[in-house]
């Protein structure tokens, strides 16, 4: 069973998962902003290769890049949840974390597949 | 959508600033404040309008989570359990948008905002009064008893969904059991439905239910309800995202402006007290549920 320590520390690193994905989506939204505003606005990228369209510096791409990174966030949080209890051998509640991965995946395969 | 321009974009970050600021003042979140807005005041298609929101509801939990995971009044295995209805509940509402014609998505928007309205004026939305009296503290064992309630007690499922946190307003340690799982559960999946189908975060049919129905302390359900917003936003974000829902140039303006705002009303809300604010909104809430509805009924 977990003791508060162990508890403490998951809620840290979720925290911080948490602070990390907000950060580089707030990073990538700004710098598409830039790009945006130095190359122009250009429509939204549809095509299965948006995410090449972001590498090469077409502003409405990184946009969508920081929109999507924001998206995933919330699955690094889970995902985390699910290996920090599984490390405490909190196999519930692990097993738990796994179904709305599970879940969430679904919604991932529906929107992008 | 044509791109917009920069007065828009200046605009758009404007709306994003006050909805965010707005909807941490009044506990409810912004989506309620922010699609209205969008719609009314952009043009902005309804279902366009929804992914904006939800992006925006995905941004202001995660930046809200990351102070009450610090302080411990979010209860992560409570919340990671009710996900999995809430979930459900989100990617039912998502794939239900898809085929709802634009109209009605409009009326079954403005008809969840007359609930919100009341609640609002009754002063127990989203994160609600967290100062009121609540009976779910006052029923809570006495952890220096020793009862040995919270998370790290043993035996039933449920006895593992209780938890204990520091209350700086009472000077003392908290901690609670879970009453009625299923009434937790079934609030969970409605508040899930209405977030993926509308947009918002629907925190404010959750808090009070787990609070009332499950005997979550007002506090630890508002932090919960904030910790599992993101992930229910999330479940019906992919959709609304695949669909190309989400304009990258419109989301990304409001989504900054709403994650300012946010930071904002959590500092006003340590000087705004009272009903009066709350009771304004309300008022104006209705005003603009009225105006949906006609739009509806013009369409007809």
């Amino acid at each position: 069973m977990a003791d508060d320590h162990q508890e403490n520390r998951l809620a840290r690193a979720v925290s911080w998962t948490l602070l990390a994905g907000l950060t580089a989506s707030v990073a990538l939204i700004l710098l598409g902003w830039l790009f945006t505003v130095k190359n122009g606005m250009s429509e939204n990228p549809q095509a299965k290769g948006w995410v090449a369209k972001a590498a090469h510096g077409d502003g409405t791409a990184i946009l969508k890049l920081g929109l999507l990174v924001l998206m995933l966030t919330p699955v690094a949080r889970v995902l985390i949840l699910a290996i920090g209890w599984a490390r405490q051998r909190d196999w519930t509640f692990s097993l738990i974390a796994l179904c709305v991965l599970a879940l969430l995946g679904v919604s991932v395969f529906l929107g992008t597949g | 959508m044509p791109p917009p321009g920069l007065t828009d974009i200046v605009l758009l970050v404007a709306c994003g600033l006050a909805a965010g600021t707005a909807g941490a003042v009044l506990g409810t979140g912004g989506g309620v404040f922010l699609i209205p807005i969008l719609l009314l005041g952009f043009g902005v298609p309804i279902h366009l309008a929804v992914g904006t929101s939800i992006l925006t509801v995905v941004a202001t939990s995660t930046a809200v989570a990351i102070g009450n995971l610090d302080r411990g009044t979010a209860n992560m295995r409570l919340g990671m359990t009710l996900e999995i209805a809430t979930s459900i509940g989100a990617l039912s509402g998502g794939l239900s948008a898809a085929i709802l014609p634009a109209r009605a998505l409009e009326g079954v928007f403005a008809g969840v905002l007359l609930p919100t309205a009341f609640v609002m004026w009754r002063g127990r939305g989203g994160e609600g009064n967290l100062d009121a009296p609540d009976k779910a503290i006052q029923q809570a064992p006495d952890p220096s008893a020793g009862s040995g309630s919270g998370q790290h007690a043993g035996g039933r499922f449920t006895d593992r969904l209780g938890a204990e946190y520091e209350d700086t307003a009472l000077h003392r340690r908290v901690a609670y059991r879970l009453h009625r799982l299923w009434a937790g559960l079934t609030i969970s999946f409605i508040a899930g439905v209405m977030s993926g189908l509308l947009g918002i975060g629907g925190g404010v049919f959750k808090v009070p239910g787990l609070n009332v129905l499950c005997g979550v302390p007002i506090k630890a359900a508002a932090a919960t309800s904030t910790f599992m917003i993101g992930v229910t936003a999330a479940a019906s974000a992919f959709l609304y995202f695949g669909r190309g829902e989400v304009d990258p140039q419109y989301t990304s303006a409001v989504v900054i402006g709403v994650v300012v705002g946010s930071w904002v009303g959590a500092y006003l809300n340590r000087f705004a007290r009272g009903n009066v604010v709350k009771r304004i909104f309300a008022v104006l809430l209705i005003g603009v549920a009225i105006e949906m509805f006609a739009r509806v009924f013009h369409s007809l």
